[in-house]
């Protein structure tokens, strides 16, 4: 009996096998060659219950670093919106402001790290600045673009219904720029992950981030595992989570920029 | 037509439906209408000269914290001159062609294998996702147990950061080619190579672009991170470098240098799409 | 269209001799088709069958959702039948063929290739090299006074010259049947009227065997030599009509004739009672 890959039986077959084989195989691996560099998945597994479930540690270093991220990312939003809408409907303060967004998109976030160092100090406010800065650009980019293209048409039978300003953009502008809105703030979040986790490796010590060097720096490989899993888990949930909620407040104006 | 369109898998990591890493071309009968005192270029060089111009009034009272631009010009001119940014730069750019080359190379091929065999798309796309969904950062810790500190591990950091949007947009542009056109391929009689060498191919082109565009700006940024992270040489030190001096004026220069390499990046990446498909100049 | 040139195109045609001769045996044979999409649970044909005599031009009219397409990929090997069988020269022929070529109503020309490149892509994929299929191709072009467009690419030509390059694509690779799907449908009447008379033109000199779907029962009657009218609800064949206009049918005005009157009141009754009886508006 051959199993399709169309149906979902085949699918999660195939993947619990090729799941085994890389565990297994990682397991003979490591256990042969070298603990200290390849931890085998049953001491990471040993360590997981050590950090998470024994000792909490795992649990408040999460809650550090997701605290300063969703502060960052959800000013990030504010302000991101607001000057995209701004920049897309006033060709001015477009051109004004573009050369500084498209170079400061353009330019690394880790590379701002040893001036902000300056300015802020090693502290929580320059994780939360690092994560503002990160995801701030994508979303005022894709917001702008989203103003931009909605169709001129549509405005106009706005405009011709006698609509202030202000009901313009409510009842056209913003329904029809939605969908990037979102593509800009699904983007923003992988960035303020990105963001929090690279203040926390390089600057501010504390959190996942922090806890991934402490690790490194005493050379405890199965446990320097299970942060960088948590940090990749939580990427995954708060991924689909914004998803969710997306697909809840306008289902109509989700994109999933996967599609796989 | 619907008001709404879905954004383009280019906005997939940031770049907006008009296709650029800087915003949408300058609105040329706007301008037109409103006369030349308000056209695009015009407006940008006053917010410059304005910004410049306080940004210099502001930093001489303390220079430790912002800097000004003509000690950053200063600074510059001695870093590129005789100082060691040239050698940094050069250093960083190495590391960054190899790695991006080997991702692009791997991640086409990924792609297309993924896209072509389902068994290899279904095994592989669990590993993809969350190795994407990664800060690479959080991985060089790792990486460096593993490969060393040497030229390796900037090699696999970029890598790392560039292969998985490259991988990702290839897929979808093997399952977004226009169905029609499959069909007129299977219509005449063209077998399965066939099929992929001559409709999915060229018609995952667009795609395949998108994702090296988004690899160049990934690698970069991986570049950098191995370079503050883990390395003694290239830019990325550099700013860690001045950073620790206070060095204000320093530090910008190179800043400012990466954000124009990243854009001179994306354009070039631009270039090299329009000489390959040159059918879609007068597309649509 | 240019047939100015010193040669005339059309001598690039491969020539068959005589017309439709009623006792050769079919050269298409459709029996007993049936198809039924899982998805819907609704047979969208039902027990189809259908000959095609070598030469002759045979149209598929009908309402929206009638199967007509679907009978034509069936046909193309683009889908299979649930039921029944489709042979081509007394050999069964389920799947893509040299011997069968389509043309697409939306022209489905790749943007990536010129339009040379296009309609050399047949012969490509059979294996000719590259200097004889790009002349060859040529000849196709020319046969629509399009050989200066030669190097261009679709996205710079008009949907008249578009469809005349799917055209020469399909005709390039010298099959025995042509299939068409709606092929005129997306362009505007004055382009659709020059292209009925081009392809008329094609098929007085190579008596290709075409099967043509289409929704325009004047283009049915000025096209062919039968019209077979289907129905939905399933899709099936209602009647057959043989069309007893002369040829060439360029050189008169066919509303003049009484038979046209004729075939066209009752084909039109008959589609209208199909599209009415079953359950209201036409798709």
């Amino acid at each position: 009996m051959r199993l399709s890959l169309d149906t979902r039986a085949g699918v999660w077959t195939v993947r619990v096998c090729t799941l085994a084989l890389l565990l297994g195989a990682w397991q003979i691996y490591a256990d042969g060659i070298s603990r200290a560099l390849f931890a085998p998945p049953t001491e990471i597994a040993e360590s997981f219950v050590e950090i998470a479930i024994n000792d909490d540690a795992l649990l408040d270093a999460a809650v550090v670093s997701m605290g300063s991220m969703l502060v960052g990312f959800a000013l990030a939003i504010g302000v991101g919106v607001a000057v995209g809408v701004a920049m897309g409907r006033f060709r001015i303060l477009e051109h004004a402001l573009d050369p500084y967004v498209s170079f400061l998109y353009a330019v690394p976030s880790i590379a701002l790290i040893p001036l902000l160092v300056i300015w802020f100090g090693i502290d929580a406010t320059l994780r939360v600045v690092l994560v503002f800065l990160a995801a701030v650009f994508p979303i005022i980019v894709n917001t702008m673009a989203g103003v931009k293209q909605v169709d001129g048409e549509l405005i106009d039978v706005a405009r011709v219904n006698c609509a202030s300003e202000r009901q313009i953009m409510r009842s056209v502008i913003l329904p029809a720029a939605l969908p990037f809105v979102f593509a800009g703030i699904q983007v923003a979040l992988a960035q303020a992950l990105v963001g929090v986790i690279v203040a926390e490796m390089t600057a501010v010590v504390t959190g996942l981030g922090g806890l991934i060097i402490r690790y490194a720096q005493f050379f405890q490989t199965a446990k320097l595992f299970v942060p960088i899993l948590a940090v990749m888990a939580l990427s995954i949930v708060l991924t689909a989570l914004l998803r969710m909620l997306q697909r809840r407040i306008a289902p109509w104006a989700t994109v999933d920029l996967r599609e796989l | 037509m619907s008001g709404v369109k879905a954004p383009e898998h280019g906005a997939e990591l940031g770049l907006p439906a008009s296709g650029a890493a800087a915003p949408g071309p300058p609105g040329r009968a706007a301008a037109a209408r409103r006369g030349r005192l308000t056209s695009p270029w015009a407006v940008r060089l006053l917010s410059v000269v304005v910004v410049t111009t306080v940004w210099e009034l502001l930093g001489r009272t303390d220079p430790t914290v912002a800097s000004y631009p003509s000690a950053i010009a200063s600074a510059a001119v001695d870093l590129i001159g005789d100082g060691p940014l040239l050698a940094a730069f050069a250093d960083t750019l190495e590391g960054l062609a190899v790695g991006f080359v080997i991702a692009a190379v791997l991640g086409v091929a990924i792609g297309y294998l993924m896209g072509m065999f389902r068994l290899v798309e279904v095994a592989l796309d669990p590993y993809v996702n969350a190795l994407y969904a990664t800060p690479r950062i959080a991985l060089v810790p790792l990486l460096v147990l593993w490969v060393g500190i040497g030229f390796e591990l900037r090699v696999t950091i970029v890598v790392l950061s560039a292969i998985f949007p490259i991988i990702m947009n290839v897929h979808i542009g093997t399952r977004n080619v226009d169905r029609d056109l499959v069909d007129t391929g299977r219509a005449f009689a063209a077998s399965r190579w066939q099929l992929l060498r001559t409709v999915t191919i060229p018609g995952s082109l667009p795609y395949v672009f998108a994702g090296l565009r988004i690899g160049t700006a990934k690698a970069l940024v991986g570049i950098i991170v191995a370079e503050m992270t883990a390395a003694a040489t290239g830019t990325g030190q550099l700013l860690l470098q001045f950073g620790r001096y206070f060095e204000t004026d320093k530090l910008f220069v190179p800043i400012i240098m990466l954000g124009l390499l990243s854009i001179v990046l994306v354009e070039a990446m631009y270039a090299i799409e329009r000489r390959a498909m040159p059918w879609r100049r007068t597309e649509r | 269209m240019s047939s100015q040139s010193s040669a005339d195109p059309l001598s690039v045609l491969p020539v068959s001799e005589g017309g439709t001769d009623p006792a050769a045996a079919p050269l298409l044979q459709i029996r007993g088709v049936s198809r039924t999409f899982r998805s819907v649970d609704r047979k969208v044909l039902d027990d189809v069958d259908l000959d095609v005599a070598a030469g002759e031009f045979v149209s598929l009219i009908g309402p929206s959702g009638c199967g007509k397409t679907t009978l034509l990929r069936i046909v193309a090997g683009l889908l299979s039948a649930t039921t029944g069988s489709v042979s081509l020269g007394g050999s069964p022929s389920d799947a893509p063929s040299r011997d069968k070529a389509m043309v697409f109503q939306h022209f489905n020309l790749f943007p990536w290739r010129t339009a040379l490149a296009n309609a050399a892509y047949g012969l490509e994929l059979q294996g000719v090299g590259k200097r004889e299929r790009n002349e060859r191709a040529l000849e196709y072009l020319r046969l629509f006074g399009l050989e200066e467009f030669a190097g261009q690419y679709p996205g710079e030509l008009s949907g008249g010259m578009r469809q005349r390059i799917g055209i020469a694509r399909a005709l390039a690779i010298e099959p025995k049947v042509l299939l068409m799907d709606e092929p005129f449908g997306a362009l505007d009447a004055l382009t659709r009227e020059r292209l009925q008379i081009e392809l008329l033109r094609i098929c007085e000199t190579t008596h290709l065997s075409v099967v043509f779907v289409t929704h325009s029962i004047d283009e049915a009657i000025f096209l062919s030599d039968r019209i077979v009218v289907m129905g939905t609800h399933p899709g099936r064949v209602v009647e057959t009509f043989d069309v007893d206009l002369r040829r060439p049918r360029w050189t008169y005005d066919m509303r003049a004739e009484p038979s046209y009157a004729r075939i066209r009141a009752r084909v039109w009754e008959l589609l209208d009672h199909e599209m009415s009886g079953h359950g209201g508006a036409p798709g």
